[in-house]
């Protein structure tokens, strides 16, 4: 799939849905796995593949230059501190004589290559010496970033509530809107109306109708439209035993259905080069190899104490 | 009187004179101390009756503010109250006329799909009749044809009987003749003349149509709008516009872990001139379309399988000018074919069955022995069948997988369902897998297996590019150079086609993505300053903001986020950093405050080159005084080897030599 969309460089909505059809098409067994996966059967198989694309940094959706869309990104050498040495992972546009470059070009150092089935293959080195890895990206002609989790999370807003200057939101009209509202309690979500979400002093509102999500955060008796997991994340301010993290293991984790927003995941993700395993027992996602500096700056910018 | 007592006197007097001053002015002071009291006294009972007063009329006017401002929230809120009341009756108004119009709409258009309906009922009444005419006109041919052929044959048999009868009376003169010759010739001439008049039976014409033409089976659903080759996908959804269209909707069946069925669902054809998203109507309900790929919208999963299988679906469509139907006919076999022939991932329905591929088979259960018996006949092994205990198998139904046909079998009656089990022999070109960029183009180093269904006759051939091509393993066609990057002809019986194989150029550029108003925007994994400047991307204790770089007037000081409190902080600088300097108040008992190495760069050699180069004079000041400052409170180094802290100690120097030249 990564090949596909490196060679497309960029797309629409709709081709990349066909392509994630087309593709996948030779593997029965794919979907079967993605929900064993991510225990949610409702989400469809190319929105699983973009949120794995994206929490590893190979392709931007909806972003800038590609609002109605995607588009892959460069080819990068993500490094970040280990305790001992550092580690790289290959981020981003790929094509298989650059991935050979690669290899080629970290043969000296340890390279591990994972191949999976959900997601494109890590390609991941480690060295003692970070100019051994800048020297990888160089002989490969790609670009080299240092401390990817920590610089993109330096640049990241923190989840803060709506200010009183903010613009308010209207609701979408129409009888048609499936409404639902977070459970801060249960982490789900339990049906709501109109009326309750008018009159409501605080609460995150889910706005559906077909494939098109709306969410609205209650704030102090006003109405914003946010993202997704930023509304969710002011809702839950301060919640006791939202994020855990293992010092022992480097772990982090979180309730599956309370996943942080786009970039903060990616920062996390870039710390292992895997996207969050999920635990159909516990219901909870867990970002490995964090360093406690990492986990703790993603706390803060949620603001989330971390137990 | 003695000058002793005179003066005692004189001193007595003094003394009493004095005593009677002193009294007389502190009683003058106690006088006047009690009336500056009483008057401060006054003054401050004054001030503060004033300042009761003003507090008093301050609350009288606070009052009277804050009733003037419930009196006008007051009229406010009636007035909002008007405004809403009137607003909600202006909307119900508005609802009811909208509902108004919606029922007329729904009316016309339950009108409009009454007469569509009507229309198709027509059509197909018409169909029937013109079939049942045609039906009705063929029994007729082929009554009048065997009425003919008796005729012929009555006519045939009595010029035999006629010709026998003659050839009877012949030979009989012929005899008589002969008799009366042999009576008058010898007996050997009379035995050969008796040789030469044997009998012969007359030839029959050859029959026409002796052997039936193998029917030809119609499966209920409307043609393909598209190929199966996954070649020729979007070639085949090119149709002529019409002003009312029957598509197809195709089964899909995609299996879960453990076997079970994951998803029944119906996968719609699309066109190119049809919409992006569309409504449709049928025996489900309402049905919102979202387009897949130009040729197919996104599979919708079936309800109650079971039923929708057997009785068929109908859906319809209206867009602006054109209506649209699609059509599931319902029928008790559906014959799956691997899905990526079509783009879609599982099993998707098609019109039979492909020798040497596999498919699964879906029948109703008064089917079983019949389907068994069927697939025996194409050589597939005895499938597995699940019924309606595993989950997802429709109700009633049975399913058959690993169906691989091995052997073509010539259809039968033009109305038997089971037709669709014996598979073709014509042979058929399959690009299965590879990653396709374009419509015959794929990624090169992932090229598509090429695969064949049919019968092979002994003589198949198939030629890549001139080279005699073999199967693999996997059964795919592979021969030299195949794979290579470039145009491919791909040859076949008297057939041919071709596929491309490219490298992909890999001028990727970076961009501003994700732009959070930081200065600094991500893209992928990269964080890039937004002017393009190259910056130095450096990771600080949030503590040390102050940056000093190796050359007077390198100096940045960082910003930290209000309301995130980290350990380190990554900024990002216009030069190299070498220290890191604490910006808060700096003492030397505080111990936590450190100088921090970055980066181990010598500072600039000589001060005067730097001011002749540097215009900015306040840069070169704070970065000397901040150096000076720091060394002046005797700060620890983080590091406090012998290099790094002599390397401090030339700071200072430059420092101290600068800050006396701009002095």
């Amino acid at each position: 799939m990564l090949f596909w969309l490196s060679a497309r460089r960029e797309g629409s909505w709709r081709q990349f849905r066909a392509a994630a059809e087309e593709i996948h098409s030779t593997d029965n067994d794919f979907e079967a796995n993605e929900a064993f996966r991510t225990g949610d059967d409702e989400f469809g198989l190319h929105q699983r593949l973009r949120l794995d694309l994206e929490c590893l940094a190979h392709v931007e959706f909806f972003a800038s230059s590609c609002e109605e869309g995607w588009r892959v990104t460069p080819p990068t050498l993500a490094v970040h501190p280990m305790p001992i040495g550092f580690r790289a992972i290959l981020c981003g546009a790929r094509s298989p004589a650059l991935r050979e470059r690669v290899i080629r070009a970290g043969q000296t150092l340890g390279c591990e290559t994972f191949d999976s089935l959900d997601v494109p293959d890590v390609i991941r080195f480690i060295a003692n010496d970070i100019s051994a890895l800048s020297e990888i990206a160089s002989q490969a002609g790609i670009r080299f970033q240092l401390n990817a989790p920590f610089a993109m999370l330096s640049h990241i807003p923190p989840c803060d509530p709506p200010t009183s200057r903010r613009t308010q939101s209207e609701f979408p009209v129409g009888k048609d809107w499936r409404i639902r509202e977070f459970d801060s309690v249960t982490f789900g979500w339990r049906t709501a109306n109109r009326q309750r979400a008018q009159t409501a002093d605080t609460g995150l509102f889910e706005f559906q109708l077909y494939d098109r999500w709306n969410y609205f955060l209650r704030w102090a008796g006003r109405t914003f439209k946010l993202p997704r997991a930023v509304a969710l994340y002011i809702r839950l301010s301060h919640h006791r035993d939202l994020l855990r993290y293992d010092t022992q293991t480097r772990t982090l984790s979180l309730p599956g259905s309370c996943r942080p927003p786009r970039m903060l995941e990616r920062a996390l993700v870039l710390c292992s080069g895997f996207p969050p395993s999920f635990d159909p027992a516990t219901v909870r996602l867990t970002y490995t190899d964090v360093p406690h500096e990492i986990a703790r700056f993603a706390a803060e910018l949620l603001h989330q104490p971390l137990a | 009187m003695t000058p002793l007592t005179i003066i005692f006197a004189l001193l007595a007097t003094a003394a009493i004179g004095s005593w009677i001053f002193i009294r007389r002015n502190r009683a003058r002071n106690f006088a006047e101390q009690k009336a500056r009291e009483e008057n401060e006294r006054i003054a401050v009972e004054r001030k503060l009756a004033h300042e009761k007063a003003i507090a008093e009329a301050k609350v009288q006017d606070d009052a009277r503010l804050q009733a003037e401002a419930e009196k006008r929230s007051l009229e406010m809120a009636v007035a909002t109250e008007n405004a809403r009341l009137a607003e909600e009756q202006r909307l119900a108004a508005d609802n009811e006329k909208r509902n108004a119009e919606a029922e007329a709409k729904r009316l016309a258009e339950e009108k409009a799909l009454a007469e569509s309906q009507a229309h198709a009922a027509a059509l197909l009444k018409a169909e029937a009749e013109a079939k049942q005419q045609a039906d009705a006109e063929a029994r007729e041919k082929e009554r009048l044809a065997v009425e003919e052929a008796e005729r012929a044959k009555k006519n045939r048999e009595t010029e035999e009987h006629t010709r026998l009868e003659a050839e009877a009376r012949e030979k009989a003169q012929i005899a008589a003749e002969q008799e009366a010759r042999r009576k008058a010739d010898n007996n050997v001439r009379e035995e050969k003349t008796a040789d030469a008049t044997v009998i012969k039976p007359p030839l029959q014409p050859p029959e026409e149509n002796e052997k039936p033409c193998p029917p030809i089976y119609r499966p209920t659903a409307p043609p393909a709008t598209t190929a199966r080759s996954r070649a020729r996908v979007q070639t085949g959804s090119r149709t002529t516009p019409t002003s009312n269209i029957d598509l197809r909707l195709r089964l899909q069946l995609v299996f879960g872990r453990g076997g079970v069925v994951r998803s029944l669902a119906l996968a719609p054809d699309r066109r190119d001139e049809m919409p992006n998203e569309i409504e449709v109507i049928g025996t489900q309900g309402e049905i919102h379309l979202t387009d897949l790929r130009d040729d197919c919208y996104e599979p919708v999963t079936l309800a109650d399988a079971g039923n929708a299988l057997l009785q068929g679906v109908e859906w319809r469509g209206r867009g602006d000018a054109r209506h649209w139907r699609w059509i599931l006919g319902g029928r008790e076999l559906y014959v799956l074919a691997p899905g990526d022939e079509f783009g879609l991932h599982g099993f998707v329905s098609t019109a039979r069955l492909w020798l040497n591929a596999r498919h699964a088979v879906l029948a109703a259960k008064r089917l079983r022995e019949a389907v068994l018996a069927a697939l025996a006949e194409a050589g597939c092994p005895t499938p597995e069948v699940s019924d309606e205990t595993t989950p997802g198998v429709p109700t009633g139904w049975l399913l058959f997988r690993d169906v691989t046909p091995t052997r073509a079998v010539p259809m039968r009656d033009d109305r038997d369902i089971l037709n669709s089990l014996r598979p073709a022999h014509e042979i058929e070109p399959h690009f299965v897998g590879g990653i396709r960029l374009e419509r015959n183009t794929w990624l090169a180093g992932f090229p598509p297996r090429i695969r064949f269904t049919g019968e092979f006759a002994n003589g198949f051939q198939v030629k890549i590019d001139d080279h005699p091509a073999q199967p693999v393993n996997d059964g795919a066609f592979e021969a030299p150079g195949w794979n290579s990057e470039g145009e491919h002809l791909l040859w076949f019986g008297d057939r041919a086609e071709t596929y491309s194989l490219c490298t992909m150029d890999e001028a990727w550029e970076n961009w501003p993505a994700h732009d959070f108003g930081t200065g600094a925007a991500i893209c992928g994994a990269n964080t890039n300053r937004l002017d393009g400047a190259r910056w130095r991307q450096v990771c600080v204790p949030a503590s040390n903001l102050l940056l000093i770089g190796a050359r007077p007037g390198e100096i940045f000081r960082c910003r930290v986020r209000n309301g995130v409190n980290t350990g380190r902080i990554i900024a990002v600088v216009p030069f190299a950093p070498v220290w890191a300097l604490p910006m808060d108040r700096l003492s030397k008992k505080n111990s936590l405050i450190r100088v921090e190495l970055l980066e181990f760069i010598e500072p600039a050699k000589t001060v005067e080159q730097t001011l002749r180069k540097r215009n900015n004079d306040s840069a070169c000041r704070q970065w000397a005084f901040s150096i000076r400052n720091a060394r002046r409170k005797q700060l620890t180094l983080a590091v406090e080897s012998e290099e790094v802290m002599s390397l401090w100690r030339r700071y200072g120097g430059v420092a101290k030599r600068l800050w006396r030249q701009l002095r």
